[in-house]
């Protein structure tokens, strides 16, 4: 867990690669990605179903950790449209179940708008296209915007450190430009893309149990 | 025979001793694998046994074909298009032989040959290719109706196999030629032409395989593969052999200046201009495709006025391109055409006076074939000329040439049982007309790679197509195939058309097409080369230099580049690694070099390095191992010499690596090369000889070197291919836009999600095993690992890189690294060094220096 301070506001970044929002009891990720590996299996391509688990149990531990009372998806929920007697509907409803006092706000992504919206059950505060707070902007394609900080995700940001002898290592990163915050992608089986800072971004990269801020770089395009 | 010795006749020929043996053994009704050097009439071995056969047929039966109607027509020497007799389609013989080429390019040239005894003969026969070159419509075509004989790739095989309609059509099928067997052997493409002779052999039980090889170290084996398994009745006939071979070298004139590494040898470009020159025409074969692009612009700017009279040709050049150069070959229009293997299989330029091997060959028979492409005149000589780009090249020249006095030539080894084809080749079947279980397996154990499959192996594969994973496991909502009355059928049209289009087990992964702007295409290129550019950014293909455009459907447009010099791309394909014969030799060559004793004009132009190397460390002798120890910036760097071959020392490095970051946390890195290893460490190491000792130890090798490949990036990397094949990475075609985007997902996703949640997957196993099997090549490494425990053992402390281990400080490509750190502590020591190296930039720039290396 890291602690930085950015738009004004104290933040807490989780190597499980969760935004925690103190002030506001407030857990932010990006990406979820729910019923790829279903998307996956219905075109013939075998995917185990125990990544949506794996998912959830971040998200578990993000939450027990934190104790946050709002947990909001920044875009990307479900991966494409699914029937109703999709598996992953049960799964996520068990584990709504397991978390009814938790307030759950979700900010469209553009998976999003061709799977369409999660069954009402779920109990979700639903946004088509983002959700302000405190005059921080919360969405799904980190943009620059005039006079709002910006939490974004989308991009599943990634870096890759070279070790002697140019051995790459990749790892999921948070991505920080001057008012855009962008998350890591919280689903198992989503892959990470490539973030090109600039010598005035901060990225911060996540390993199993911790987040390592890493010091300025510039990565050319 | 009449006829066709009537033919020979008119051509002023004599058929040879063992095309006569063909084709009695065909007229017996048997198979076999014919093998001889390219130029020797292979072809008409196998091609005129079923044509003679017809002839007698036509002879006994009434005249319903009237062979009159077939007008002799007046047909250029290379006409492209698909079918060209004179014959109508439909009137034509129907379908009887099925040629298999293992290159696409090679196909055209195949039909034309194949055609110039029908035309000749005047039978009413059609000939017509069928390749992914192929327009939709002549496909469609085929399928309605095929040829008399089809030249098609194992590849377009298959995806025939994939519709009903075909068992139908294949009913009249006489015979089957494989040509150039040994390319395919060894590999998953040879894989599949065993699956889909498999198929065609139980379709039709009476039918006859004729394979093409090029001489090998194994071809008894070679044909027993082919022929599939329990078949032993085939034979195996032998060609006239290889015309006498004079290999000569290019030796540097001032060895001292001659690269220790690299691919250039710049000093070269000017002798290898007055080889090219005294020569008519000369065939310029590299290793690789980026020397491919090097060297053209290298002999260009040697010879300006050469633009016009010299070509180049490699694999990823658009087809017309390549298409054009070859016939310009052909009429001996060019002074030489820079090339890779592109163009050392089939067909035979006459022009071509001259070979030149740039580089090592890193194989006898390698050089064998290639040094064939030459002196097609009769009795004339083949003549190959060998060009080193570094220094230590010349040792391995003066090895082949050893080599091709032994006529040791290397063997290839078959594949095994890989489930990936199988799983692919399983779906296959399923779309051509639905399988049943028992009938299906016997069918696939009749094949020679899946003679021994177990029942719990087939089980799992059919279980993998139908459920996803093991029967134990739920895959919910799965379906590739679905049983119903007994018969497995593909579960739905778009699942079937997925298939199609990724049938082929060396479609290769993430290629672009490269167009200019109004949209001509000059060729492909790998898309990790293209994400690496921006746009705006030059670099050389197919000799020129192009500006990137923009990227778009998998297609990266560009226009002509105002600048002079561009990045030359990397091709993925892999780097031959050294034979073992060739390594033994190289052994020999430096024992007798230690000794003062040097054969050959290329041994003793090494002298100086020899010596050098000697002074600096010392020159191992065959029965002791040497190990030099240097420290620069980087950190510690150990080079161990066993010349055992890449291959060999790649699993010999990660064995090491894997040992040591056993005693205490740390990171090595690991490079090799065909002379060695070298083991970087993140972190002051010290080894003594009793430390070499325990690496060395024979001891646990088979569980060590299977848990550092677990560790590793190997089975990870060796996943990719085996993820493509077995149908989870869709890729998308050059030039389509991407399969559906929501099933996009990498292998490396697939190996993490396999790894974690369904690890006895045998697609899983199956890439460990590539690795041991395949890459690491085992049983090569528990030689090699014998003879380092048996070896003396000799530790140099060197001041500075010795000539044998420049190479390896030099290689830009790490292998692979090993690792015990903890993750933070190796981020964190990283980012401590990406601070430092930003640092050191700002200074180097504020003096205004430049930091660049100027390198060959």
């Amino acid at each position: 867990m890291l602690r930085i301070d950015w738009a004004g506001e104290e933040w807490l970044l989780l190597a499980g690669r969760g935004l925690y929002w103190p002030r506001r009891e407030m857990l932010l990720v990006a990406d979820t990605h729910f019923g790829k590996p279903s998307t996956f299996r219905r075109a013939g391509i075998p995917v185990p179903e125990e990544a949506t688990d794996a998912t959830l149990s971040r998200l578990d531990a993000l939450l027990t950790r934190t104790g946050a009372r709002t947990l909001v998806v920044l875009g990307d929920l479900l991966h494409a449209a699914l029937d109703d007697e999709d598996v992953v509907w049960r799964r996520l409803a068990d584990w709504r179940d397991t978390w009814r006092a938790l307030a759950w706000v979700v900010v469209a992504g553009n998976h999003d708008r061709s799977a369409g919206r999660p069954p009402t059950a779920f109990d979700i505060e639903y946004h088509d296209r983002y959700f302000e707070l405190d005059g921080i902007r919360l969405q799904h394609h980190p943009a620059s915007l005039p006079d709002c900080a910006v939490v974004a995700g989308h991009v599943h940001p990634g870096f890759v450190l070279y070790d002697v002898g140019q051995t790459p290592m990749r790892m999921p990163c948070f991505h920080l430009q001057r008012d855009v915050l962008t998350l890591p992608a919280v689903g198992a089986f989503t892959g990470n893309g490539r973030v090109r800072p600039t010598l005035e971004d901060r990225v911060f990269v996540c390993g199993d149990d911790e987040v390592i801020e890493l010091p300025p770089v510039e990565r050319k395009r | 025979m009449k006829p066709i010795l009537d033919w020979y006749e008119q051509r002023g020929w004599k058929p040879f001793a063992f095309q006569r043996q063909v084709w009695r053994a065909y007229r017996a009704g048997r198979s076999g694998l014919v093998h001889a050097p390219t130029g020797f009439g292979k072809t008409l071995s196998v091609w005129l046994g079923p044509v003679a056969e017809w002839l007698r047929e036509a002879r006994k039966r009434p005249r319903a074909t009237s062979l009159s109607d077939v007008s002799g027509d007046p047909v250029g020497p290379r006409r492209s298009r698909a079918s060209s007799t004179a014959v109508a389609r439909d009137e034509a013989v129907p379908f009887r032989v099925l040629w298999i080429t293992p290159l696409r390019a090679l196909a055209t040239d195949t039909v034309q040959s194949l055609l110039a005894p029908v035309r000749d003969l005047q039978i009413p026969w059609t000939v017509e290719l069928r390749t992914g070159d192929v327009t939709a419509t002549v496909r469609r075509r085929q399928r309605d109706r095929l040829p008399t004989a089809l030249v098609t790739t194992p590849e377009s095989l298959s995806l025939l196999l994939s519709y009903p309609e075909m068992q139908t059509h294949f009913r009249t099928l006489r015979c089957v030629i494989v040509d150039e067997w040994h390319e395919l052997l060894g590999t998953k493409r040879g894989t599949q032409t065993e699956l889909g002779l498999a198929r065609l052999r139980k379709w039709n039980p009476e039918l006859r395989v004729w394979g093409l090889s090029a001489t090998l170290g194994n071809l008894r084996e070679a044909c027993d593969v082919l022929m599939g398994a329990g078949q032993r009745s085939a034979l195996l006939i032998a060609g006239p052999r290889q015309k006498k071979i004079q290999l000569s070298t290019l030796i540097p004139e001032d060895i001292s200046r001659f690269p220790w590494s690299g691919h250039l040898g710049r000093q070269l470009v000017k002798p290898l201009a007055e080889a090219i020159d005294a020569a008519r025409t000369t065939l310029l074969f590299t290793n690789t495709r980026s020397q491919v692009e090097l060297w053209y612009q290298a002999l260009i700017a040697e010879r300006p006025d050469w633009i016009d009279k010299i070509a180049l040709h490699h694999g990823s050049i658009g087809r017309e391109t390549r298409r054009e150069v070859e016939a310009r070959l052909d009429a001996g229009d060019w002074k030489c055409v820079v090339c890779t293997s592109s163009l050392d299989l089939g067909v035979d330029f006459a022009p071509v006076e001259q070979v030149v091997q740039l580089g090592s060959p890193k194989g006898i028979a390698r050089l064998m074939q290639r040094a064939g492409r030459s002196g097609h005149q009769p009795g004339a000589i083949s003549r190959i000329v060998c060009v080193p780009t570094h220094s230590l090249e010349l040792a391995e020249f003066a090895a082949a040439r050893e080599g091709l006095r032994r006529r040791t030539i290397e063997a290839r080894t078959p594949l095994e049982k890989p489930l990936d084809v199988l799983v692919q080749h399983l779906v296959t079947v399923a779309a051509g007309g639905g399988f049943e279980e028992r009938a299906l397996l016997a069918e696939i154990r009749s094949a020679w790679a899946f003679r021994d499959l177990g029942d719990h192996e087939w089980q799992w594969v059919l279980d993998f197509v139908t459920r996803g994973g093991s029967a134990l496991r739920a895959y919910p909502q799965y379906a590739r195939l679905t049983l119903e009355d007994g018969r497995y059928r593909v579960s739905s049209p778009q699942i079937e058309r997925a298939h199609r289009m990724n049938i082929g087990t060396i479609t290769s992964e993430g290629v672009m097409n490269v167009r200019m702007g109004n949209g001509h295409l000059l060729g492909t290129i790998e898309e990790s080369f293209i994400s690496r550019l921006t746009n705006g950014d030059c670099f050389t293909f197919a000799g020129r230099v192009l500006e990137l455009v923009r990227v778009r459907d998998m297609t990266a447009y560009v226009r002509p580049a105002r600048k002079q010099r561009g990045i030359v791309p990397r091709w993925n394909g892999g780097r031959f690694p050294l034979s073992t014969h060739l390594s033994e030799l190289m052994r020999a060559l430096l024992d007798a070099a230690r000794v003062g004793r040097y054969h050959g004009r290329e041994a003793r132009a090494l002298r100086p390095l020899i010596e050098l190397q000697a002074k600096w460390s010392r020159v191992p002798c065959s029965d002791e191992i040497l190990i030099e120890h240097t420290t620069t910036q980087e950190g510690d760097h150990w080079f161990v010499f066993p010349f055992e071959g890449r291959l060999v020392h790649e699993g010999l490095a990660a064995l090491f690596a894997h040992r040591l970051a056993r005693l205490r946390p740390m990171t090595i890195h690991v490079v090799v090369n065909d002379y060695g290893i070298e083991l970087l460490c993140s972190s002051p190491l010290e080894l003594r000889e009793a430390d070499w000792r325990t690496l060395f130890t024979e001891r646990r090798l088979t569980e060590d070197l299977l848990e550092c490949v677990n560790e590793t990036q190997m089975a990870r990397r060796q996943f990719r291919d085996i993820a493509r094949i077995a149908g989870l990475v869709v890729s998308g075609f050059p030039g389509e836009r991407r399969a559906a985007r929501h099933l996009q997902a990498s292998s490396e996703l697939f190996f993490d999600v396999f790894t974690d949640f369904d690890p006895g997957n045998l697609l899983m196993d199956q890439s460990r095993r590539e690795v041991l099997d395949r890459q690491l090549e085992f049983r090569r490494l528990a030689t090699a690992l014998e003879r380092l425990e048996r070896a003396r053992l000799v530790l140099v402390e060197t001041e500075r890189l010795s000539p044998l281990a420049f190479p390896l400080y030099a290689e830009q490509l790490r292998a692979q690294h090993v690792t015990s750190e903890k993750w933070g502590d190796r981020v964190r020591r990283m980012a401590e060094q990406l601070e430092r190296t930003a640092l050191q930039a700002k200074r180097v720039r504020r003096k205004g220096r430049s930091a660049t290396v100027a390198a060959d």
